[in-house]
């Protein structure tokens, strides 16, 4: 007994084969309800059901019928049917919607109604013992799924999906000369992303895509490109606009054109797209053919003969201090660079075996590279570019490098090569470019090389254009400006050749007269110590100079006569004895100021301590008002109570703003008699000179430190 | 700001926001309603990062020497004699356009045209004009890409500054360094993808801050590493006197322990974070000395830089220290050369400028030339604006002064898949307005992103609920410059 259920179901699939029957009589003269249409575009969604029901129950018929009851096969096997009636009413109803051609589709069609006649046929017979009827037509069911399906997938993805990739994309192994605008350049991408719309078996917005003819009949939306005003075609505006606007093109779900097809297109479309012709028939000046040749010669470059590292390989190989990376995304060629000098042994090399041929670029400069490493680095045979700058490579070694036969770019720059080791170079026959400047290797030498190897271009780099420049003055270093018995002061320079002459008495230095530098120097007074450089090539540098000061006596007692200024009045007199140098920040307390009264101070010193020489240190900056003093005086106590003046003088006046500089003036004390109360006078200047812009004012005076030896 | 430090701690890690509010489920929920996509972000980023670099790139690093305070187009590249023949007279109104002014020009009642002091001249194979404060520069002219129509929204030095940096006037967007580190990381893991060298002219100078190499909203990894000219390149950097390496090693080692057992115990990523930085400075310790160490230069390398290469603190020595970074595999270094901002006594302060940059600028091009590097290395020179043709002050024989000008201004690009003796751009008869090919700051960051092989509209960052990126919602990138 059937169940009631069934029973009923029976009876929808008689009714079904009157639906097909009645669709396919009546075509397109049908005019359905919009909720059949709606029935129809389920097409896509049901045609899973009957592939995988009807290849379940044709494997339960004839595989494992002994297992499952009868009763469960008949009911999978009627539910099957009705589901592949469904769907076949569905996609004869989305067939009458516009863009589908009857011709394109009627294999499709055909097959897959047989399919849904044999396999109801099958269903009512079932019960048959015909034994052909029971072999055959669960084979035949089988067979025409797989052909219906074909053929609709066809419809939808395009001719060649299935088997596209095992067929090879046109442009990238044509050469330039032959290539053609639209079969080769334009043809190829439309194929890839848009026919599957735009052909002649699926026509959407009534366009097709697939020869140059129908894209300038165009489309429903009217002509697709326009020549005469290329950026108002409407491919151009639809591939352009925003992927989330309706219009977009392709549609958002759709694989996408890449930035590069855009531009392709885009430029096609502007350079007559009606003509098919050869890409070299284009202007020179054409866009559309440049964006060609790049493509086709980066087709070129990133073709290799071998295939990619696993991305562990890669991964593992990575380090600090290495990395190995993809040339280009996707492409199965390696680079290599390592870092770190100290770092670097031969085994780092080594470990790269495992890519020796993926390695197509490897750059070791500056690492310390051994004769051992030079062999390792022959393994690399499709290395194309190499670069051993400064490795300490010796021309014998590069030999070994011989094997390299693919070879474009070697960089030997920095490396102790010889005349000689050009020999070995003219070996390398793919060589485009070799970098060789800073080597031993002669100028001449070098000019023969290039005009005997046209196709190699030799770098050789900036030589100097024989002018000579310049040196930058000497670095001097030094712990202390103020020192108690003993001061050592070092000099540098940052290029080795140079040699550095000195002077202590703040005499201009010069190669012939002065002192030559060479070991550190112990400075026992006051000096103000000047130093310049010289070297082979080069002018000599400017003089750079700095005072160093002797303070071996404080004073028991100091006063000021007159109080600084209050801006810049430090902590009074202590402040000239604290031994604490000031910068150019004159305000910074270290300084004592003084405009409206001179700078008078009394010392009074211990005779026991023998005081030999004052010295004072200066400042000026004639932009801040602040010049040397008017008159520098000095006083020592006679035995009798008696003020002497052992020293007077006049420093010469700027004649230029001269920006912040340093002074210093030693003076020698009168040491006949023992010494006592010394009295020191500044004179700030009384009248700005005439060249000032504050001329007629009244000058500064500045003083951090007085410094007794 | 507390909601602002919600809203970072829910992008950095969900399982902090859920054990913050500490209410299991229910936050779950509250936080899957809050942001939408808490939970895909990580997959989101994932497949970004996946697809990076977009395409194949024509350069691999950038150097931008920044000249900061905005050079005279004027004075440089843009050659108008115009300007000469009308000397003193009024600028038209026809060409001003109604241009806003500053607020050091517009008290001024007159605006009279003022050429140049320095002479023209052409070279190369694009017969570019060159002034010739720039002797060293036109000899590289077959090497750069001189684009005379830049244009720039702002008209003062930070917020142009600012949004040459990071597309946004206001602050607290990613550098386009940081962006480049994010996007692309660093190839040598020793060193920052990202460093900043400064210099400063004679002229009269602008300030810079930190905010210009920010990394904004992105990882602080990404920020710039500013190198300084002091004995410590790069600051707090070295071990204390009397600590051994082996016993720096210990130490991080120890703290590494301590931080995965923090990291194991809440498993905020920071942390993980937190460790590779102890790691990557302790290599710096190393890396650093052997990079800024120029004393293995050679003389020819001294001397193509100058000798002012030799003076830490230099723009040469810089450039020289620039191309060693890029050299050793760091993504962007960014140079900036203070002085530019020439409002008076432009005569004389240009003459020092140029001096400071023209020599070592196209030295750097020369040496990334003569390295092969040239080809997988950007360079970009130029400033903020431009400065107009009108005098800012009074015309005087030996002195003159020009105001900020954001409406057409030049730079030259050079290497990484830019043409090379080309002029791109031009400007009116007046240097005042853009008659050919314009190219907008964010035109500029769309190429530079595109030659580094970013598609700049793919290189996003989601923060407080929208994804940015370097160029904002505009930039088209200039394709007429690219090889």
């Amino acid at each position: 007994m059937k169940h009631r259920f069934f029973i009923l179901l029976e009876y929808t699939l008689i009714i079904l084969h009157s639906l097909v029957i009645v669709l396919i009589i009546g075509q397109e003269r049908l005019i359905l309800p919009p909720i059949l249409e709606v029935t129809g575009r389920m097409h896509p969604l049901l045609l899973h059901f009957p592939i995988v029901l009807l290849i379940m129950a044709v494997a339960m018929e004839s595989l494992i019928s002994d297992h499952i009851p009868r009763q469960i096969r008949s009911h999978f096997l009627l539910i099957t049917v009705l589901l592949t009636g469904l769907t076949v009413a569905a996609g004869l109803i989305l067939s009458f919607e516009p863009g589908y051609e009857y011709d394109n589709i009627k294999w499709h069609q055909w097959t897959a109604i047989a399919l849904f006649w044999l396999g109801s046929i099958w269903y009512w017979t079932i019960d048959q013992k015909h034994l052909l009827l029971k072999k055959a037509t669960p084979l035949l069911l089988v067979v025409l799924v797989i052909v219906t399906g074909h053929l609709g997938a066809n419809i939808t993805h395009g001719e060649n999906f299935l088997l596209e990739p095992l067929k090879t994309k046109s442009v990238d192994n044509l050469s330039f000369e032959e290539a053609l605008a639209f079969d080769h350049v334009i043809k190829p991408i439309f194929e890839q992303k848009c026919i599957s719309c735009h052909k002649a078996s699926k026509q959407k917005g009534e366009l097709r895509l697939d020869e140059i003819r129908f894209i300038q009949a165009g489309g429903k939306s009217g002509k697709s490109i326009s020549t005469e005003n290329p950026e108002e075609s409407l491919i151009y505006k639809r591939i352009h606009l925003s992927k989330e606007d309706e219009e977009h093109m392709p549609p958002k779900e759709k694989a996408q054109l890449t930035e590069e097809e855009k531009h392709l297109i885009s430029a096609w479309i502007g350079e007559s797209p009606e003509i098919n012709q050869k890409i070299t028939a284009y202007p020179e000046e054409s866009q559309f053919a440049q964006l060609v040749k790049n493509k086709i010669e980066q087709a070129k470059a990133t073709s290799y003969p071998f295939s990619s590292a696993s991305a562990q390989t890669i991964k593992n190989l990575n380090n600090e201090y290495r990395l190995v990376k993809a040339l280009t995304p996707q492409s199965p060629a390696l680079e290599v660079r390592f870092f770190g000098r100290k770092e670097f042994q031969s085994t780092k090399l080594q470990e790269l075996k495992k890519v020796q041929e993926q390695v197509v670029s490897l750059n070791l400069s500056y690492m310390d590279l051994r004769e051992g490493d030079v062999k390792t680095l022959a393994n690399f045979k499709n290395l194309e570019s190499l670069h051993l700058n400064f490795t300490g490579i010796q021309g014998p070694w590069l030999k070994e490098l011989k094997s390299l036969k693919n070879l474009k770019q070697l960089s030997l720059s920095g490396n102790p090569l010889q005349d000689e080791d050009l020999k070995i170079l003219a070996d390398f026959e793919k060589l485009e470019k070799l970098f060789l400047w800073q080597t031993e290797i002669s100028e001449e030498s070098l000019k023969a090389f290039q005009r005997s190897n046209q196709k190699t271009s030799v770098i050789t780099g900036f030589q100097g254009d024989g002018t000579a420049i310049q040196l930058n003055p000497p670095i001097l270093e030094y712990q202390n400006v103020i020192f108690k018995e003993e001061e050592t002061i070092r000099m540098k320079h940052p290029i080795s050749s140079v040699t550095i002459f000195y002077t202590l008495d703040g005499s201009e230095p010069d190669s012939l007269h002065s002192e030559r530098y060479t070991d550190p120097i112990k400075i026992g007074k006051s000096s103000e110590i000047k130093a310049r450089a010289f070297a082979k090539g080069w002018i000599g540098s400017s003089d750079i100079s700095t005072h160093l000061f002797k303070a071996r006596v404080k004073p028991e007692n100091a006063s000021l006569s007159f109080p600084p200024d209050p801006k810049y009045s430090g902590n009074g007199a202590a402040t000239l004895f604290d031994l604490e140098k000031g910068d150019d920040d004159f305000a910074s307390g270290k300084w004592l100021g003084f405009q409206s009264s001179p700078m008078e101070a009394i010392l009074e010193l211990d005779s026991s301590t023998e005081p030999r020489q004052i010295t004072l240190s200066l400042f000026s900056d004639e932009g801040s008002h602040i010049f040397l003093p008017e008159s520098i005086e000095v006083w020592q106590e006679s035995q009798g109570g008696n003020w002497q003046r052992i020293h007077l003088d006049k420093p010469k006046l700027a004649e230029d703003y001269m920006g912040k500089r340093y002074h210093s003036k030693t003076i020698d004390l009168d040491t006949s008699v023992p010494v006592k109360n010394v009295k020191i006078r500044l004179n700030p200047l009384s009248t700005l000179p005439k060249w000032h812009n504050a001329s007629g004012s009244k000058g500064w005076v500045f003083i951090d430190e007085i410094l007794i030896d | 700001m507390e909601k602002e430090q919600l809203e970072h701690g829910l992008q950095h890690n969900r399982r902090k926001f859920l054990s913050k509010l500490s209410l299991g489920i229910g936050s779950l929920a509250l936080g899957s309603l809050l942001i939408p996509d808490l939970f895909d972000r990580k997959k989101a980023e994932e497949e970004m990062f996946a697809a990076l670099p977009h395409f194949a790139p024509k350069a691999k690093r950038v150097i931008y020497l920044f000249q900061n305070g905005a050079p005279s187009q004027l004075e440089t590249f843009d050659y108008k004699p115009l300007l000469k023949k009308q000397m003193g007279q009024e600028l038209p109104e026809s060409i001003r356009m109604g241009q806003r002014l500053t607020g050091m020009t517009s008290g001024q009642s007159s605006f009279p045209l003022v050429g140049s002091y320095f002479g023209f001249q052409q070279y190369g194979e694009a017969r570019a004009w060159i002034s010739e404060l720039f002797p060293h520069t036109a000899g590289i002219v077959d090497d750069i890409c001189i684009i005379k129509s830049m244009h720039t929204e702002a008209i003062n030095h930070d917020p142009a500054l600012t949004f040459f940096q990071t597309g946004a006037q206001v602050g607290n967007r990613p550098s386009m360094g940081a962006w480049l580190s994010y996007g692309l990381g660093s190839e040598n893991s020793n060193l920052p993808a990202f460093c900043v060298l400064l210099s400063r002219g004679k002229g009269n100078g602008q300030g810079v801050y930190s905010k210009l190499w920010t990394n904004g909203f992105l990882d602080s990894i990404h920020q710039g590493v500013q190198f300084s000219a002091s004995e410590d390149p790069v600051l707090y950097l070295g071990d204390p006197l009397g600590m051994s390496r082996s016993d720096r090693r210990k130490m991080l080692d120890k703290l590494a322990e301590l931080n995965h057992l923090s990291f194991e115990a809440n498993g905020d990523p920071e942390i993980q974070a937190k460790i590779q930085q102890y790691e990557m400075a302790f290599r710096m310790q190393t890396a650093v000395p052997e990079v800024t160490d120029i004393s293995n230069e050679p003389d020819s390398i001294i001397k193509m830089y100058g000798p002012d290469c030799l003076i830490p603190g230099t723009y040469a020595a810089n450039c020289l220290l620039a191309r060693k970074l890029s050299e050793s595999g760091v993504r962007f270094v960014q140079l900036y050369h203070q002085g530019w901002d020439q409002h008076d006594n432009l005569p004389k302060e240009i003459v020092g400028q140029a001096n400071d940059v023209d020599q070592a600028s196209a030295a750097l091009i020369k040496d990334l030339k003569q390295r092969g590097l040239l080809d997988e290395t950007l360079v970009i020179w130029g400033g903020e604006f431009g400065r107009t043709n009108y005098c800012q002050g009074k015309i005087e024989a030996n002195n003159y002064g020009r105001d900020h000008h954001p409406r057409a201004f030049s730079i030259w690009m050079a290497g990484g898949g830019v043409k090379s003796g080309m002029v791109y751009g031009e400007t009116d008869e007046f240097g005042y307005n853009i008659t050919e090919n314009p190219v907008h700051v964010h035109d500029f960051q769309a190429t530079v992103l595109h030659l580094m092989g970013i598609d700049h509209e793919r290189l996003t960052f989601k923060h407080l609920g929208r994804r940015y990126r370097l160029t904002d919602v505009h930039g088209e990138i200039v394709k007429d410059i690219l090889v």
